[in-house]
């Protein structure tokens, strides 16, 4: 005699053996950590789904209860997380070399086969080789705040803690709120790594089933990744291409502080030659007052000016960290939508800014520093 | 070379391309579809579906929709989408050249060769 219950599966009720559940329920767990993430969710409904059905066939075809033997025929069928692995598995010969030698890695450099081409999306540029193949992820599994330095140690092959003691000294040695907002900066830019692929990706092994199995199995051995990253060799081959991007970095902003004055100075004189087509001579001369120098008004206060100018500094600090992140880890890059929205706040801040300190804060200066002979200049002349 | 192997490789390299093309017969449910792979032998357990499902959905390829059965809770009913279509057809052209290479190199090679294999 055994004992039996009621199982809610996929929403079917099923009387079945407590073996024959307990059986199941360390499949279906397996499934579920198998295919994680919300597509494996997906997946893993979606399996759930099909043992429902194989039962209601049982069931249809006679039987009163599941027992252990369904529950292991229904397995056979559908297939363990390895068998179903193992069978979209296309390249079994690329991952039998990953076992072997994770630092060759030929099947990175030959065209994929034809099946694999969904993958392929993700897969490197052509012109990287496949040692930078990584990609920066936050590892969530051994993180202490976001994961943040657990996924470099792991991009980079350094010892994440030694790397949080050495941020530690760096934060308090510069007053703390730099390596704070770089800190949050990246938490925010980097994406964690939540499925066996990004895992995969993240420590520099090529994502097929069999190896995604092996994440599944807690068996990823990250000192294997860690070697392309560790060998001085390496390292120093990628320094030029870092301080490349540094430098692209520099010029870029650069040329966007000149780019969004010359863009504030287009729109004034533009709006100011609209109206003057339009409306009259003395209109646009009043627009153009506006940005220079008026003494008559005194509307804006210091602490307004001192808001709005921060923030214009800030946003492209923020936008240029974000950018150079996203060059340098191949992390997501913001939406066009927010690009779009944050360039125009930021002209919005500038021009702001320069009216506040045209119409208030200049005047004041030039009287104070009439005295003493200093003309402070406005922004635009 | 591991014949069996190969035939593996050969029938995982078409999974998808099958999927798509059993999708563009009719709408069908996850179990059809699997019924018409194993029938074909492509897959050998049935859970190899339900990634390969997901992931063309995920590409944009395919949708579904839930349908009330009369038999248990509501399934999922996958059909293409036009995205789907479009790839297939660019599926069927590359297997044309393919299979006129391969049915080529076969027609091109001695019988007796391939009886001494």
């Amino acid at each position: 005699m055994k004992k039996a219950f009621p199982a809610n599966i996929n929403g079917s009720i099923f009387y079945i053996d407590e073996d024959a559940y307990r059986l199941l329920n360390t499949y279906l767990d397996q499934m579920r950590k198998a295919f994680p993430g919300a597509e494996g969710e997906e997946i893993a409904g979606d399996i759930e789904s099909r043992v429902g059905e194989h039962f209601t066939e049982r069931i249809n075809a006679g039987a009163r209860v599941i027992v252990l033997s369904d529950v292991n025929t229904v397995i056979e069928a559908v297939g363990r997380p390895a068998d179903i692995a193992s069978d979209v598995e296309v390249d079994i010969d690329a991952d039998a070399d990953a076992d072997d030698s994770p630092r060759q890695k030929p099947s990175d450099t030959k065209e994929p086969p034809v099946g694999t081409a969904p993958r392929g999306e993700q897969a490197p540029p052509p012109y990287r080789d496949a040692t930078v193949s990584k990609r920066l992820y936050r590892d969530e599994r051994y993180k202490v705040f976001g994961g943040v330095f657990a996924g470099l140690g792991v991009y980079l092959g350094w010892n994440a803690n030694i790397m949080r003691v050495l941020y530690i000294i760096l934060a308090f040695s510069t007053h703390l709120w730099p390596c704070t907002v770089l800190y949050f900066v990246a938490w925010m830019v980097i994406p964690p790594a939540r499925t066996p692929r990004q895992i995969l990706e993240m420590t520099g092994q090529p994502v097929t089933p069999g190896s995604v199995g092996r994440t599944i199995l807690g068996t990823v051995d990250p000192s294997a990744a860690q070697d392309s990253g560790t060998s001085i060799p390496a390292i120093l081959a990628r320094i030029p291409a870092i301080l490349g991007k540094i430098l692209l970095g520099f010029f870029g902003l650069v040329a966007g502080c000149i780019g969004m004055g010359a863009l504030v100075v287009m729109l004034v004189m533009v709006s100011a030659l609209v109206v003057f087509l339009s409306v009259g001579a003395s209109e646009a001369l009043a627009i153009l007052s506006a940005f220079d120098f008026s003494p008559s008004l005194s509307i804006g206060s210091g602490t307004i000016f001192g808001v709005t100018l921060t923030l214009s500094i800030l946003i492209p600090c923020v936008a240029l960290i974000w950018a150079a992140c996203c060059a340098l880890f191949n992390a997501r890059s913001a939406s066009r939508t927010t690009m779009i929205i944050t360039a125009i706040i930021e002209i919005l801040l500038i021009v702001a800014s320069i009216v506040i300190y045209n119409l208030s804060i200049a005047p004041a200066l030039y009287s104070a520093a009439t005295a003493v002979s200093m003309l402070p200049l406005p922004f635009i002349s | 070379m591991n014949i069996e192997n190969q035939k593996a490789q050969m029938r995982k390299g078409m999974l998808e391309y099958c999927v798509l093309l059993l999708l563009a017969r009719g709408d069908a449910y996850a179990s059809e579809l699997i019924r018409g792979l194993k029938e074909a032998r492509l897959i050998v357990v049935e859970g190899t579906l339900y990634p390969l499902l997901t992931r063309l959905k995920n590409d944009g390829l395919l949708s579904y929709r839930w349908e009330e059965s009369t038999s248990g809770p509501p399934r999922k009913y996958y059909s293409l989408t036009d995205q789907g279509r479009h790839t297939l057809d660019m599926l069927n052209e590359a297997w044309r050249e393919i299979s006129d290479t391969v049915n080529h190199l076969i027609s091109a090679t001695p019988t007796t060769h391939t009886t001494a294999l």
